[in-house]
């Protein structure tokens, strides 16, 4: 579904690796999880994936299209939700739903079904009538993460998304994604929550200083560090080095 | 004090994102046609600025021959005091009530008419550039030519600093006072909106109206007095902005008590301004931002059947683009009047003197009546070209990637084609255009009987022709995206994409402009150069589409947000 090949991201010309050589690929019907530090690199990372940065080199396939290739392709097999989910806060939430379900090409009877299913699931539909600049964080957050389930992305690609949360969301969301997976999509996320991570993900990567130091399922990370640790363990073991 | 000056200077580093400029980032850029479009510019600048010095001297030189020597300092104050005051509007709004630092300002532990007086302080650091550079060249020219010496340029260099304070004051205080009744809707924004207009409307409606009333003498009567009385023009206007006429009074080569007396009155009625603006503020500003978030829209659920009709709205990808920025210019009170402003603005500009101008504005009809039916031709390829200037200044397409800001990762997201977003965004900044052809033709067929010819050349081809502005607009706008503002602002008012579409597209302007005038003077059918024009256009609309297509699609995954 997903596969990064040698990303490396610099800035200040050359200077400054923010992310250097990843390589990684996501299966199909995996949950794959991205941990690191503040400034480890998963959100240029993420933001490289998603075609909003462009690699410094490497490429990124999803779905055997290369996103810097073919740009609009590559885009209709994802769907992205940033850390903070800034949306046009000007129009009201189904105005928002309907704009993206148009520039998406979902079909009415598709459209209908998901909206009415999300919105319920999110415990949105009492607010989609009203401006988006009146909701809150979580609020946003929410109609966000509706929008970018609309056209049923193969690869949902979200950033930090249970900040901001409430828990009957937060544990909303993770069921989603679990029934993605079951229909053969993918979802890869990047979080702090490690616990989410940990109980959630099918395999996991953790980044520190722009490169992974250790990817795998929670078994092999295990293997890797020798011991029977959490991932809190492992994670502190591997970015503290 | 010291959080006023505290938080003024944070305003100014980050108004001109001074810890961004470093001298060592500055490097002459290699690319050729970067640095020649940097020099043309410069040059286009420098072109207009001695331009304006040669006219500020002739008019000068001209009211002292006059006798009227007063005259020129308190004209360019009134002229100046009225632009202050008109496109202060959008400003103060705009870092008064729509910044989104205020909010985060408030919840510090500084007083509000301590964070209100800062962000008077930062504009009025904002109005001395424009007042430096226009009226400085003004007060020394008109120095030079009544031979005066340094207490002159000393008074100069005082009345400079305190020129923007009383037109900046009232300004503040009327926005203020209607921002404080406007909080208790829930539209507030729109009204506001609306606001923005009646304000300049009634502004420029009371100027004329003045203007008006203080030329109403005998005209042998007025002739008589200018020869015999040196403060004929001045009292005149003193009438109408009695700041103008202690101003210049005051600044004259030789000191006399009556003008040290009308330096003190000046600088008092502009300290009492300022007082009262801190008065009215301290009363009223708090309440016009807090209370409006006590103050949200009425919730209102959707029935099943509003549910049903909402979600079968169904759009093209243009469309859909273009009901976004549509939805979001009418929602943001300073896009609504920089954006479509002038679209409202400039047919009232001209049909309010020619409704209350009594005996100018008959004059006025009947010339435009001659011009149009003596020279049809003519007049159809003026109002052309009125057409394409309006589009020329009209920033909506200048700043169209620019307005979205933190948004616009969604527009790069989203998978549209460059072909789609170019119409969805062309249709948004078309729209005033196409509002002024409706008004023009209102306009005209109520004056004139409108031939054909009007509608075909007039209006279609100036319509047409806003067309390329408005590619070229987005492509300078694409290549250099102002995004990351916390103050809309920012992305229309102080967008250099705005300034560089107008420079660029004046040469389009001056092209065609020239070319037809030129058809016309060779006595060239006006079918022909119809034709001509039509033709030129559509190469560079042709032309300048594919440069934008293929930047959007280079710049929506370059660009780093």
């Amino acid at each position: 579904m997903l596969k990064v090949n040698n990303l490396s991201k610099t800035y200040s010309k050359g200077n400054t690796k923010a992310v250097d050589n990843l390589n990684f690929s996501v299966k199909k019907g995996e949950i794959f999880g991205f941990l690191g530090p503040n400034g480890a690199g998963k959100t240029t990372t993420i933001k490289m994936i998603v075609g909003l940065l462009k690699p410094t080199s490497g490429k990124v396939i999803i779905n055997n299209i290369d996103n810097q290739r073919n740009v609009l392709q590559a885009k209709r097999h994802i769907s992205y939700v940033p850390d903070k989910p800034e949306v046009f806060d000007k129009l009201k939430g189904i105005s928002y739903l309907n704009f993206i379900a148009d520039v998406y090409g979902v079909k009415q009877e598709d459209k209908r079904k998901r909206m009415e299913y999300y919105l319920e699931l999110f415990s949105m539909k009492d607010a989609v009538n009203d401006v988006i600049s009146s909701y809150s964080h979580g609020m946003k957050q929410k109609i966000a993460l509706i929008g970018a389930l609309l056209h049923e992305p193969d690869l949902f690609i979200l950033d930090e998304p249970m900040v901001g949360l409430d828990p009957k969301s937060s544990y909303n969301l993770k069921e989603v994604m679990r029934s993605r997976c079951e229909k053969g999509k993918s979802v890869f996320f990047s979080t702090h929550v490690l616990e989410v991570a940990e109980k959630l993900c099918d395999r996991i990567a953790i980044i520190n200083k722009g490169k992974i130091v250790a990817q795998g399922t929670m078994e092999e990370l295990r293997a890797l560090e020798g011991e029977e640790n959490s991932l809190e363990k492992i994670f502190l073991e591997l970015t503290e080095k | 004090m010291r959080d006023i000056i505290r938080l003024t200077k944070v305003s100014l580093i980050s108004g001109f994102n001074l810890h961004s400029f470093n001298i060592k980032n500055i490097r002459i850029n290699k690319k050729l046609w970067k640095l020649l479009l940097a020099i043309a510019i410069i040059i286009t600048f420098a072109v207009m600025y001695i331009g304006y010095f040669r006219f500020i001297d002739k008019l000068s030189l001209t009211f002292i021959q006059m006798n009227q020597s007063y005259y020129f300092n308190a004209l360019l104050y009134n002229i100046m005091s009225l632009l202050i005051f008109i496109f202060g509007i959008p400003y103060i709004m705009a870092y008064f009530y729509f910044s989104k630092e205020t909010e985060m300002l408030l919840a510090l532990p500084i007083k509000p008419k301590n964070i209100l007086v800062s962000k008077f302080l930062l504009l009025m650091i904002y109005e001395y550039i424009i007042v430096f550079l226009a009226v400085t060249p003004a007060f020394i020219i008109n120095g030079i030519h009544q031979n005066a010496g340094l207490v002159y340029y000393v008074i100069s260099v005082i009345l400079l600093l305190i020129i923007p304070m009383a037109p900046l004051a009232l300004c503040s205080i009327i926005l203020m006072l209607v921002a404080r009744v406007t909080n208790f809707s829930s539209k507030r924004n729109l009204i506001r909106g609306i606001f923005l207009f009646l304000i300049t409307f009634l502004a420029i409606g009371i100027q004329i109206y003045l203007q008006n009333n203080a030329v109403l003498i005998e005209q042998g009567e007025f002739y008589q007095n200018l020869l015999t009385n040196n403060e004929t023009l001045i009292n005149m206007l003193g009438n109408i902005n009695p700041l103008a006429k202690c101003l210049g009074t005051s600044l004259v080569s030789t000191l006399t008590i009556r003008s040290i007396m009308n330096l003190l009155i000046f600088i008092i009625v502009n300290l009492m301004f300022f007082g009262l603006f801190v008065v009215v503020g301290d009363k009223v500003y708090l309440d016009g931002i807090i209370g409006g978030n006590e103050v949200r829209s009425k919730k209102k659920e959707l029935t099943d059947k509003e549910f049903n009709r909402e979600i079968n709205k169904k759009s093209s990808p243009y469309l859909a683009i273009f009901k976004i920025d549509f939805i979001t210019i009418l929602k943001t009170p300073i896009y609504l009047f920089n954006c479509y402003g002038a679209a409202i603005i400039v047919p009232i500009i001209i049909i309010l003197p020619l409704m209350f101008g009594g005996e100018i504005s008959s004059i006025s009809i009947d010339s435009i009546l001659d011009l149009y039916y003596v020279n049809t031709d003519f007049a159809n390829f003026i109002i052309a070209g009125i057409l394409i200037l309006t589009c020329l200044f009209n920033p909506t397409s200048a700043t169209t990637f620019s307005r979205e800001g933190k948004y616009f990762w969604i527009s790069r997201m989203i998978p549209v084609k460059s072909r789609d977003q170019i119409i969805g965004r062309s249709i948004s900044a078309l729209l005033p255009q196409i509002f002024l052809v409706i008004v023009l033709i209102i306009g005209l067929n109520s004056v004139l009987d409108v031939e054909i010819g009007t509608y075909i050349i007039g209006c279609g081809l100036g319509l047409l022709s806003s067309i390329p502005i408005i590619l070229l607009g987005m492509i300078v706008d694409i290549q250099r995206p102002l995004l990351n503002w916390s103050n809309p602002q920012r992305a229309v008012k102080q967008n250099m994409n705005v300034i560089v579409t107008m420079l660029l597209g004046s040469i389009i302007v001056l092209g065609l402009g020239g070319l037809t005038w030129l058809l016309l003077r060779l006595m060239v059918d006006s079918i022909i150069i119809f034709g001509i024009d039509l033709v030129i256009i559509l190469l560079l609309t042709i032309i300048l589409y594919k440069i934008l297509k293929n930047k959007i699609q280079v710049r929506f995954v370059e660009i780093n947000q």
